[in-house]
């Protein structure tokens, strides 16, 4: 089977390996800004997905309002930047934190709802996030948006050229994967695949459903903060129309799509979804046509999307833990 | 020694609008013992465990466990506190493997942290290690060591009912509620669980509280009888003395058919 093949080669640690150097040298070789450009939206994509699918994918509570998440970020980012001089290396967590709350907020109240309910509150919370950013003309000067947004400084070294920024979102995207795998690797993981499958049986287990929602939820927002602030200072402007339910719609197509509760899945879905627009530019008005005919055959003959969670690794604790004695021999004796 | 009453119900009603599911109903069950609730279809079984479970909160009355009152619990709180079930209707985890299924059922006895979650120290890595261990000798207790990395979904009907009392007993109970345990399953497997559970109650020590419908297998497996009826418990006692036991044998032909054909094959 080609899917077995391709499945041991995907896990192997190698590949992952291989892939982050390709990426790493990817810049030296591309010379074109409008390339670097494409790529580092990908990743910004890849970021806000994986993120999205935490609560979407492995606890299965369907979230419509993701870019609410994404634009608290890029906004707190921004006006730390542009009313409190901050450097940008110090708003990172702050946006992220912040937003991470806002989800705590969200989430307390609402996550007691199920499926149809949960997604029609937080497609409300979108829209009431956006409305906010237009609104409140003496903070976020509403529609004109807020322009001028710094650039990160390293040393001395300014990020004017988008190489650096490849580099950061890189690292950033990076730190977003061993996150999740973490995450997807370990009981609590588990326990949110759980949430998912049947709320009533994790309970009986033990499972303190509510509270592995929230955590998602939290984590989930905090990681679309951080990707949020990256935007704001990457475009170095910020306006509501940048967050709106559309772009909800796609970080949630690029789950779907990918496949859910699947961490290789949505890195995938996001990367098909993220060059679809730039790929069919060539037919102009008619790209979103295609866009949406691609996503209804996907549905029809994969719905479980490129690679389902069908194909996650069985008990992936386990042997993760049976690789680990090697290591503790060669290192000092126990 | 008096042995210990585990788990104690003291008139517990639960009214849901005009219908009173459980009317004033006391059940009680010591450390190591089989207690049998049976009664015609209706009649309030399962209900009783949904609140024993705490999937409801009873109207009045009060629920002991090891003496001490619980009340007002979610069905998670109560597990940490030694109450663990299966369902009637099977409800695992279908597409998460066997062990994983039970390593979820003692996830609540494990503490990680995010930190641990995300750096695997070593101390994270020994109690994973503890844990899974402690999760195949229960895969063993129930015959399942070999299909560790089987889904779930996968499983023939009575072994996913051997894994969902494996993933209860993952939680380190003291008393195990069983609904319809034997459901669906043949005489062979029927003679195995017979012997699994009286292991359970009598080596493990725990107290094990079961609904069924197999009368055969209730006068065989059980320490003591309760039935229930229209949601009151109408007779309490000994095996023997319940099947003796007029009023019992009122309820049951003054039932459905079903229900009287079983008592029939006594």
């Amino acid at each position: 089977m080609v899917i077995e093949v391709i499945k041991k080669v995907v896990i192997r640690p190698q590949t992952s390996l291989g892939l982050l150097v390709v990426l790493a040298i990817l810049p030296l070789v591309i010379k074109s800004d409008y390339l670097l450009h494409v790529l580092i939206t990908v990743g910004l994509y890849v970021v806000l997905s994986l993120s999205l699918n935490l609560v979407s994918g492995f606890t299965g509570q369907l979230s419509i309002g993701h870019a609410a998440f994404y634009g608290i970020g890029a906004y707190v980012t921004a006006l730390l930047m542009l009313r409190l001089n901050m450097p940008y290396w110090a708003t990172i967590p702050l946006a992220g934190i912040i937003t991470a709350l806002f989800g705590l907020i969200l989430g307390l109240p609402t996550l007691r709802l199920r499926g149809d309910y949960l997604a029609i509150v937080t497609l409300g919370f979108g829209e009431i996030v956006r409305l906010v950013f237009l609104n409140w003309d003496s903070l976020t000067r509403g529609p004109m948006g807020l322009p001028g947004i710094p650039s990160p400084q390293l040393g001395s070294l300014i990020f004017t050229s988008k190489i650096p920024f490849y580099f950061l979102i890189l690292m950033i995207l990076v730190i977003t994967v061993i996150f999740m795998v973490r995450i997807a690797e370990s009981e609590f993981g588990l326990s949110l695949i759980a949430v998912s499958h049947d709320e009533l049986a994790a309970e009986a287990v033990g499972i303190p459903t509510l509270r592995a929602k929230l955590l998602a939820f939290v984590f989930s927002a905090l990681f679309a903060g951080i990707a949020g602030g990256y935007y704001a200072t990457y475009i170095s402007f910020v306006s509501p129309d940048s967050f709106t339910f559309m772009d909800s719609v796609t970080i949630l197509s690029m789950v779907v799509l990918g496949g859910l509760a699947s961490i290789p899945g949505v890195v995938i879905g996001a990367i098909v979804l993220g060059l679809a627009p730039e790929v069919l530019r060539f037919m102009a008005d008619y790209r979103m046509l295609l866009y949406g005919a691609l996503m209804v055959i996907m549905m029809i003959y994969k719905p479980d999307g490129f690679w389902g969670a069908k194909h996650r690794v069985r008990n992936a604790i386990l042997k993760n833990l049976e690789k680990k004695p090697t290591r503790v021999k060669r290192g000092e004796p126990i | 020694m008096i042995p210990n009453k585990l788990v104690e119900m003291n008139n517990v009603t639960i009214q849901f609008g005009g219908l009173l599911a459980i009317d004033n109903v006391s059940i009680y069950a010591y450390e190591g013992e089989i207690l049998t609730i049976i009664g015609p279809n209706g009649a309030g079984k399962t209900t009783l465990f949904n609140i024993l479970s705490g999937v409801y909160q009873p109207t009045s009355g009060e629920i002991r466990l090891k003496g001490k009152l619980v009340k007002n619990l979610t069905p998670h709180a109560l597990v940490k506190k030694g109450i663990a079930r299966t369902f009637q209707n099977i409800r695992l985890f279908p597409m998460l493997t066997v062990l994983e299924n039970v390593m979820l059922g003692h996830h609540c006895r494990n503490k990680e942290g995010l930190l641990g979650v995300l750096f695997h120290g070593r101390k994270v890595n020994e109690q994973r290690l503890k844990s899974i261990n402690y999760c195949k000798q229960l895969l063993g207790v129930v015959g399942l060591e070999n299909l560790l990395e089987e889904l779930a979904s996968n499983l023939p009907y009575g072994k996913q009912r051997l894994l969902e009392i494996a993933r209860a007993l993952a939680t380190e109970c003291d008393v195990l509620l069983l609904d319809e345990p034997a459901a669906g399953m043949n005489t062979q497997e029927r003679i195995e669980l017979v012997k699994l559970i009286r292991r359970i109650s009598k080596e493990m020590n725990k107290s094990i509280i079961l609904i069924e419908h197999d009368l055969d297998l209730v006068m065989d497996i059980s320490d003591r009888i309760v039935v229930l009826d229209y949601g009151c418990k109408i007779a309490e006692g000994s095996p023997l003395a319940i099947q003796n036991d007029p009023k019992v044998i009122e309820a049951y032909i003054g039932s459905s058919d079903e229900e009287g054909d079983d008592y029939a094959v006594i």
